[in-house]
């Protein structure tokens, strides 16, 4: 029987009972109850935040007022409307005037002048108001009705209802007057209720009166269904913002869609009914339980998790029709080994691959017997997992490493009973309302924010990832044919950046304090990054993002690049033959540097570093290319650079309460290796290091307008060797494929942008400015 | 202690039986009213037109000279619920009348009870004519009672409809009624002034109902289409 049904899912669909009780009382407190229950209050609170709503036309309040106003003045189309009306009880709507002066209502009764001051009596008398209390009469515009609703709704406009809990829009329906209801919106009426999914704004399932189902418009041949609502997103923000400012914890706010204005609030109720449930098919009780835990600080982000937690409901239709289930790239999964256990995992979606692939240490996890001695670099086991509630089995690839830092990614032939939809949210529902939980709920303070962005800022790593793989190839074919540029190639990216820039999404720092504010600009920053990163090999997309990043080369500084390469020599050849030093001679002289000048620092080998040296800003680690061979010269430029600058600025600021001041707060980088190229010029007494620093700017600001030709034949103009035009030039281009076309990697113009910006300060000041730990803003 | 239990007051002739019943009764009819509400998913007129309805009943079951239970309530049943449907019918004739004439809301409700006081009293000459004797020795107590409620009738027919007014009219006589047949049952009766501190129970009981946020019968019903069945 149906009723068992009911009881079957009483955990999910909201009782009188529970609403009043749990709601209404403890999320609506007078004061905000005062406000719906008031129309003009709430028309007031509205207008003054910026909220729209149908213009007030006039009111009446008392018989003084009756007498004193102008009935004349109304405009021939407006609505009249009691102050404490309940249900839209006493709300008449006239559209026209004849030419006797009588204003014709929607069923094409005309009224006079004193027609309408009878109507006003009537609500003053508080015929319409609750226990019959005084009440008060006010006019306003008339909406409009936007065109999408001219076959949908019988005379009347539709309405919206957006029902708003916790910063979080919770439930939406969409209102049908119908020839039954004579044209008003009441679902006791007759009127017809539609679903709106939250995450599309496309109605789905609906309901005739309280509680027929129903899929066409009574009447007519027009599906409910599948209508989407313009201005979707705009009108979830407003509700969201309304309910914010009236200070309604849980309200049911009601729109109506102007064609010209566009959404206006109508209402505002206390007291949402819950029928609302019958249209969507899906009960209030879960969706609230869901949202009262969460921290939702911003509209967006609210909308974001309405979007993600409740909406959804066009997709289950589509998977119903087409019997495929919709996921998303990112997925969570489990592994189901021999003894029937579930491992859970999170997954990559990634159609490009064939064969599903898995990471030795989960596979070992599930049950595969692989130790990591006899473990080779890659061999095949059947695996079975359940994806979005179906099992697969899949003969799958187990690799060593992690798989763009996933430990299991999804090849396309195990994904032939899915559709994939990549707007979707990058984890399963269950698992975003965790994550949601985590990030919105904690996140918010400084400290951890500066955690969280130390975090991600480690997984950026630019330079590492735009090493063209082809480089040397690439040269030889150069140099042979004297029209060929380099087509150049890379790595796939091995960062999650879907996951980065969801995670900075999510971190919302008070912009009002000084630590706010620096957070919020590399927050920033570390986006531009990212996205960067994501259009490497993109020749479309990568100029532009470089130029975000890193900002617009400037032709007066070109200018003086140009000049400073005309004005100073090349390199001695004689420094070229300088001897080798000894590895361990090369650490010890490093460790005793960094013991001088009185930091601490480790010393490190890695293969796969940038060049000669890097740093490790986080923990304070130099890191060695153990390939590389150190002359004098170039450890004193090391120690100038990397050292006395990088390193130590990092060390300094990581002494300081944020870490941002280790990582680098945004724009850092600019006046830092501006500090750089000046050391290492000072420490060597030469004026290399800053022609060099020139060079890359001339290269950079050409390679971003030009061709990778037109650059290298700039620059030999320019009186620069051979090898060197060409590395210059090819350091520059990086991030293109086809390096015939405009593009540059433009952080090889912070070099000597920076050192323009630091040339004339004192050494105190350096001094200073490396022991605030902060170089970004300097001057 | 034993002086002060209620047997007691009654056999002393400190106070009626009934008098004593209809102030024991309250808290049960209260307890039962909200129960019906927030348990059942009844919706009645408020807690004064279902209290007041059900002592109407009670008095005529009283009035009507039976003894056994069955005759008490069958009695009460044609003889008050026909009274109920006259004060209702004569309160929405009074109400549609008075609404045309765009009054004040306390004369117009003076004018309605007036309506009400008059068809009364054709009723009573209708009773005389009828020879419904008992009726008439002890009625002024539910007449003057149901003609009451007929404001809480005007209220709904004007804020809501007539349809809600006549529907929830219907559960309110309905939910009086049942209420009515418990308090008029002897053994129940004799219960409760027998021992008289089980009306204590009703304190936890409200305060459960009070504080009841699952489903109400009826939404079971309600609701049922919600959730689809197949899943």
């Amino acid at each position: 029987m149906s009723f068992l049904n009911t009881f079957k899912n009483r955990e999910k669909i909201l009782g009188r009972n529970e609403r009043n009780l749990k709601y209404i009382r403890p999320y609506n407190l007078t004061r905000a109850k005062k406000i719906a229950d008031n129309k003009l209050l709430t028309k007031e609170i509205l207008e003054k935040n910026g909220i729209p709503t149908p213009k007030l036309i006039g009111k009446v309040e008392s018989i003084q007022d009756l007498k004193n106003f102008d009935w004349e003045s109304l405009p021939n189309s407006f609505v009249i409307k009691p102050v404490q009306g309940l249900e839209g009880a006493g709300i008449e709507i006239f559209y026209n005037r004849d030419k006797q002066g009588r204003w014709i209502m929607g069923d094409g009764r005309k009224v006079s002048v004193g027609d309408l001051k009878a109507m006003a009596i009537d609500i003053m008398d508080g015929k319409y108001s609750l226990h019959n209390q005084k009440d008060s009469v006010f006019f306003e515009e008339r909406v409009k009705m936007h065109k999408v609703f001219k076959y949908y709704a019988y005379k009347g406009a539709p309405d919206i209802r957006i029902l708003v809990f916790n910063n979080i829009p919770i439930m939406s329906y969409l209102r049908l007057p119908t020839k039954e209801s004579k044209g008003k919106g009441n679902l006791a009426l007759g009127a017809v209720g539609a679903a709106i999914d939250l995450a599309s704004g496309i109605t789905t399932t609906a309901v005739l009166g309280k509680d027929t189902i129903v899929e066409k418009i009574p009447g007519t041949n027009l599906n409910v269904g599948g209508l989407k609502i313009p201005y979707w997103d705009e009108i979830l923000k407003i509700a969201i913002k309304a309910h914010q400012v009236t200070g309604l914890g849980f309200a049911a706010i009601d729109f109506l869609i102007d064609r010209d204005l566009g959404p206006q609030i109508i209402e505002l109720n206390a007291r949402p009914g819950l029928s609302i449930q019958i249209a969507n098919r899906d009960g209030l009780r879960w969706r609230l339980r869901k949202a009262a835990g969460l921290k939702v600080t911003s509209p967006l982000k609210g909308i974001r998790i309405a979007k993600d937690l409740f909406g959804g409901q066009l997709e289950e239709q589509i998977e119903k029709i087409s019997g495929k289930s919709i996921i998303s790239h990112i997925m969570p999964v489990e592994i189901i080994d021999p003894n029937q256990k579930k491992i859970p995992a999170l997954a990559l979606i990634d159609t490009s691959r064939r064969t599903t692939t898995i990471n030795y240490k989960l596979a070992q996890k599930a049950g595969i017997p692989i130790s990591e001695e006899s473990f080779k670099e890659t061999s095949m086991s059947d695996i079975s997992f359940s994806l979005a509630g179906k099992i697969i089995n899949a003969d799958c690839r187990v690799v060593k490493d992690k798989i763009r830092g996933y430990n299991m990614l999804i090849g396309r032939r195990d994904l032939g009973d899915f559709l994939i939809d990549i707007r979707r949210v990058a984890t399963g529902k269950e698992d975003l309302q965790k994550e949601e939980l985590v990030s919105v709920q904690g996140l918010q303070k400084p400290e951890n924010i500066d955690n969280a962005l130390a975090e991600i800022a480690e997984q950026i790593y630019i330079v590492r990832n735009i090493r063209p793989t082809n480089a040397s190839s690439e040269k030889k074919e150069f140099n042979k044919k004297k029209t060929y540029s380099p087509q150049l190639e890379y790595e796939p990216v091995n960062i999650d950046t879907d996951n980065l820039i969801y995670k900075l999404s999510n971190l919302n720092p008070d912009r009002n304090t000084q630590i706010g504010k620096l957070l919020s600009e590399k927050i920033d920053s570390l986006r531009k990054a990212i996205y960067l990163i994501e259009a490497i090999g993109e020749d479309d997309k990568f100029p532009q993002r470089a130029e975000n990043l890193y900002g617009v080369p400037d032709v007066k500084i070109f200018t003086k690049a140009v000049e400073l390469i005309r004005e100073t020599d090349a390199i001695k050849p004689d420094v070229r033959k300088e001897k080798v030093l000894d590895k361990s001679e090369v650490e010890k002289r490093i460790a005793d540097h960094i013991k001088k000048i009185g930091i601490e620092a480790k010393i490190e080998y890695i293969r796969n570093g940038a060049g000669k040296a890097s740093i490790g800003k986080k923990q304070g680690i130099i890191y060695l290319n153990p390939d590389y061979k150190f002359t004098e010269t170039k450890l004193l430029g090391t120690l100038a650079h990397e050292i006395d600058i990088h390193l130590a600025r990092s060390f300094y600021g990581r002494q300081r309460p944020y870490k941002i001041y280790s990582y680098g707060t945004a724009g850092y980088l600019e006046v830092e290796e501006g500090l750089a190229v000046r050391n290492k010029a000072e420490v060597l007494k030469s004026q290399q290091p800053i022609r060099n620093a020139a060079i890359m700017y001339v290269a950079a600001y050409l390679n971003h307008k030009n061709s990778f030709r037109e650059t290298y034949n700039y620059l030999l103009k320019l009186g620069i060797s051979k090898t060197n035009a060409y590395n210059f030039t090819m350091r520059t281009k990086k991030g293109m494929i086809d390096t015939s076309k405009p593009g540059a990697f433009l952080k090889d113009m912070l070099y000597f942008s920076g050192y323009l910006k630091v040339k004339d300060l004192s050494k105190e000041e350096i001094g200073k400015l490396i022991k605030s730990g902060k170089t970004s803003t300097v001057i | 202690m034993n002086e002060l239990l209620p047997a007691a007051l009654i056999d002393e002739g400190i106070i009626t039986r009934v008098t004593l019943l209809m102030i024991i009764m309250l808290p049960i009819v209260g307890t039962v009213i909200g129960f019906t509400k927030h348990v059942i998913g009844l919706k009645s007129l408020g807690l004064y037109a279902p209290i007041v309805m059900t002592y109407a009943y009670f008095q005529i079951g009283l009035s009507s000279g039976h003894s056994s239970w069955i005759d008490q309530v069958f009695y009460s049943f044609k003889v008050g619920i026909a009274l109920t449907i006259v004060v209702f019918l004569t309160t929405l004739l009074a109400h549609k009348v008075t609404k045309l004439m765009r009054l004040h809301y306390s004369p117009k409700i003076a004018l309605v009870i007036s309506t009400v006081a008059i068809s009364m009293y054709l009723v009573i000459i209708v009773a005389r004519y009828l020879d419904l004797e008992t009726f008439l020795e002890s009625s002024f107590i539910p007449i003057i009672l149901l003609s009451t409620v007929s404001e809480q009738f005007v209220v709904t027919m004007a804020q809501k409809n007539i349809k809600t007014a006549f529907s929830l009219t219907l559960t309110t006589t309905i939910i009086s009624f049942c209420t009515f047949a418990l308090i008029i049952y002897g053994p129940f009766q004799n219960l409760m002034i027998d021992y008289p501190y089980l009306l204590i129970l009703t304190f936890p009981l409200n305060i459960m109902i009070g504080k009841f946020t699952g489903l109400r019968l009826l939404e079971y019903f309600r609701f049922q289409n919600v959730i689809p069945q197949n899943e």
